[in-house]
């Protein structure tokens, strides 16, 4: 299988990885300082603490020695990709194992992950997501192992492995705010997906059914997409105020936020409906089917996947958006973040930034089960 | 149900679809309209179910007009199938079928009873189909299932806009016979669209041939294909009308019988009242060979001289003049065998006899069988 052939045509790919994480356990991964405000010191895997960094170079190294002893290219590529979805699960861990001594409970201390932390989860998500589809394995156990960094987070969250970490210091320091914040996050973006969904459909429906509504419609949501969404915030503070409904707060929030959503979900409306099989739905007509009953019966099963997808692209992209809400006082992550950026704290910033990037890719995780199971109904 | 179309117009923008078209379909006959594409023939088949609404004039069904009717309640009294299937691609089979019925609000055991009833009746095991998602089906079996739900709710009038088109000719043939042989017991008043000749004559009571938007001929296949109403119709009704005429004729019209002698007794006398040619059967009537009489003499074995088995110079009396009238031409015989499904003699069909119908034909005079 793996003849010297097949080695070379990859070997430059394999040879790098070793390469690449050899030099960057020779970089800083983790910063420490006395408090919060001060100039810290760095420590390196392979000076500070060579055990772990030995165990990480494993995971680079390994697939290279195997590859070299003549192991069949699919076996390589099988115990890489394991190594890297095993790596960044060590690596956190390795982290607030280091961590916990430096920063007892009660010290100012702060521990934070340095450039070749990141690096190593970064080259670790990548690896495995370039080699995934070269494993062999079913999507199944691909999916699986997915969920096996999470899981590893939550597990060191709930059993306090990672307290020893400035992030989980400046978490403390927030105490109950963190969880009112993501609470509202959620509920600001919710309700926006919700609105835009429901604004969203109508439009996309009417820009179908009425020709000439097709340009304004999408010529309004355009434009709006092009608005940063600060500037709307801004454009709506005086005409809601008028309205007595207060510019600022989450109120305009919502209403920039909805708008926004409504776009992904008008297109894919329309993409859907304009794709119905005319056949289909000359049938439905010709066998005596009621304007009403085509819709029910036809037209909205047949489109659903296609307007839920719509409504998954707009999920994910309220969680982000609705970071900048916190610029008028609507609350949510955001507000974290712009406290950190304000005060110059990396952490603060990452404790908002971080529940912002896994509620997106949870939501986004989620849709795409829903719509996987309305897509095996409709499968045409 | 009879259909009537008075002074129909059907003009989109400048286009004139159909042309103040009157005519007047009989009941419980299978209409087909044919004509080049854009002649109008799937406007028309859509007036009837209102799906298209004529600019001016009226369609009437039993005299009553169309847009007299609710137009939800009007489809549901009538079949329609159409080119491309369209069956619903989220729904099994079976509910495909069952669209009409529960839209009529049926109960389920009789929509289930209904389902099972037209499964078999389109030839298609409903075990095995019911269940399957129209994407599971072969492009026959889905039109198959499209006619079977056309037919669901019993409709006296079913129209058909050109069902059996997206399908290899193959698979087409078997679908025409099949229709046939289902409209021959149901005789519903059909109305069938097709731009294919051949399967206008193969299928129709009577033919309406169109030609922008006006009627350019009406009558039985044999009518049209003698009498030609105008060159246009001559030239789309094809150089090969004496051979489209053919078609709708079968040997057994025209069969006499056949010169015959029995194996054992060949040789043991004479052979009274036959010509130069014979056709050898055995003990049982069952065809075996031809013989050239004039090979006979005293002491010749006529199993020698007998062109034996003579399977691919023998017809089925079903099959059609056209048929019989290729085999001869292709073995350069003058006549062929007529033998039943057993195999057994049942009377010859000669070159003659084809001729003098088609020369019948051509002076349009019914020939007598």
């Amino acid at each position: 299988m793996a003849g010297k052939s097949s080695l070379f045509s990859w070997a430059s790919f394999a040879w790098a990885f070793p390469a690449v994480g050899g030099l960057m356990l020779l970089a800083p991964w983790l910063q420490v300082k006395a408090n919060r405000i001060v100039e810290g010191t760095s420590r390196s895997l392979t000076f500070d603490d060579p055990i772990w960094g030995s165990v990480l170079l494993v995971f680079w190294v390994l697939p290279l020695l195997l590859a070299l002893m003549g192991v069949p290219r699919r076996t390589v590529v099988r115990v890489a990709w394991a190594g890297f979805v095993i790596l960044p699960c060590v690596l956190v861990w390795a982290a607030g194992a280091v961590a916990a001594p430096l920063s007892p409970p009660g010290s100012f201390a702060r521990v934070s992950p340095s450039w070749s932390f990141w690096f190593n989860l970064l080259g670790a998500y990548a690896g495995s997501v370039v080699l995934a589809p070269l494993t062999g394995f079913s999507r199944k156990w691909l999916s699986a192992a997915v969920g096996l960094f999470p899981l590893v987070l939550v597990l060191g969250l709930v059993t306090g492995a990672f307290s020893g970490l400035s992030l989980l210091k400046e978490y403390e320091a927030q105490g109950p705010v963190f969880w009112t914040q993501v609470q509202t996050h959620l509920i600001l973006s919710g309700v926006a997906v919700a609105t835009g969904a429901v604004l969203g459909t109508s439009l996309g429906w009417v820009a179908y059914r009425l020709d000439r509504f097709r340009e304004p419609v999408f010529f309004f949501l355009n434009l709006i997409q092009t608005l940063p969404s600060l500037a709307l915030f801004g454009l709506l503070i005086v005409p809601l105020a008028a309205l007595g409904l207060g510019g600022i707060g989450a109120t305009p929030a919502l209403v920039a936020l909805g708008l926004y959503a409504a776009f992904p979900v008008a297109r894919s409306t329309l993409t859907a409906l304009d794709h119905l099989d005319q056949a289909v739905l000359d049938a439905g007509r010709g066998l005596g089917m009621s304007r009403g009953q085509l819709f029910l019966r036809v037209q909205v099963p047949l489109a659903l996947p296609v307007v839920l997808e719509g409504i998954r692209t707009a999920s994910v992209q309220a969680v982000g958006n609705t970071v900048v809400a916190a610029l008028i006082g609507a609350g949510g992550l955001g507000s974290l973040i712009f406290l950190g950026l304000g005060q110059y704290a990396p952490d603060l910033i990452l404790l908002g930034t971080l529940p912002v990037m896994a509620l997106a890719l949870g939501l986004d995780q989620a849709w795409a089960l829903v719509v996987g199971l309305f897509q095996r109904r409709v499968r045409t | 149900m009879t259909i009537g179309f008075d002074k129909v117009r059907m003009e989109y923008g400048t286009q004139l679809a159909l042309d103040d078209l009157t005519l007047t379909l009989a009941s419980r006959e299978l209409t087909v309209l044919v004509g080049p594409s854009g002649s109008g023939k799937s406007t028309l088949l859509r007036t009837v179910n209102h799906l298209v609404v004529p600019t001016s004039g009226s369609v009437t069904l039993d005299g009553q007009r169309v847009d007299s009717f609710r137009p939800e309640e009007l489809r549901r009294g009538i079949g329609y199938g159409i080119q491309s299937v369209g069956l619903f691609p989220h729904h099994t089979v079976g509910r495909n079928i069952a669209a009409v019925p529960s839209l009529l609000k049926w109960s389920r055991s009789r929509i289930a009873a209904r389902v099972e009833e037209l499964l078999v009746l389109v030839g298609l095991d409903p075990a095995r189909y019911r269940d399957r998602y129209p994407h599971e089906l072969s492009g026959g079996e889905a039109q198959r299932v499209g006619v079977a739900r056309a037919l669901a709710a019993d409709p006296p009038i079913l129209l058909l806009d050109e069902p059996f088109s997206a399908v290899d000719p193959v698979t087409r043939l078997r679908l025409q016979g099949e229709f046939l042989s289902i409209q021959k017991t149901l005789h519903k008043t059909v109305v069938f669209v097709t731009h294919d000749v051949d399967e206008a004559i193969r299928l129709a009571d009577k033919i309406v041939l169109l030609d922008q938007g006006r009627v350019v001929q009406y009558g039985t296949p044999e009518f049209l294909l003698d009498h030609p109403a105008t060159p246009f119709a001559a030239k789309f009704l094809g150089a090969d009308r004496a051979l489209k005429r053919l078609s709708r004729m079968t040997v057994a019209e025209i069969s006499v019988p056949a010169p015959q002698a029995v194996l054992e007794e060949v040789g043991l006398g004479p052979l009274e009242g036959v010509g130069r040619f014979v056709w050898i059967v055995d003990s049982g009537g069952k065809l075996l060979g031809n013989l050239d009489v004039s090979l006979l003499g005293p002491g010749v074995d006529p199993q020698v001289h007998m062109v034996p088995a003579a399977g691919d110079l023998a017809v089925s009396p079903q099959a059609s003049l056209r048929e019989a009238l290729s085999i001869m031409v292709g073995a350069g015989v003058r006549s062929l065998a007529v033998t039943d499904q057993v195999g057994s003699l049942t009377g010859e069909v000669r070159l003659v006899d084809i001729e003098r119908v088609g020369r019948h034909l051509s002076s349009g005079v019914e020939a007598a069988p």
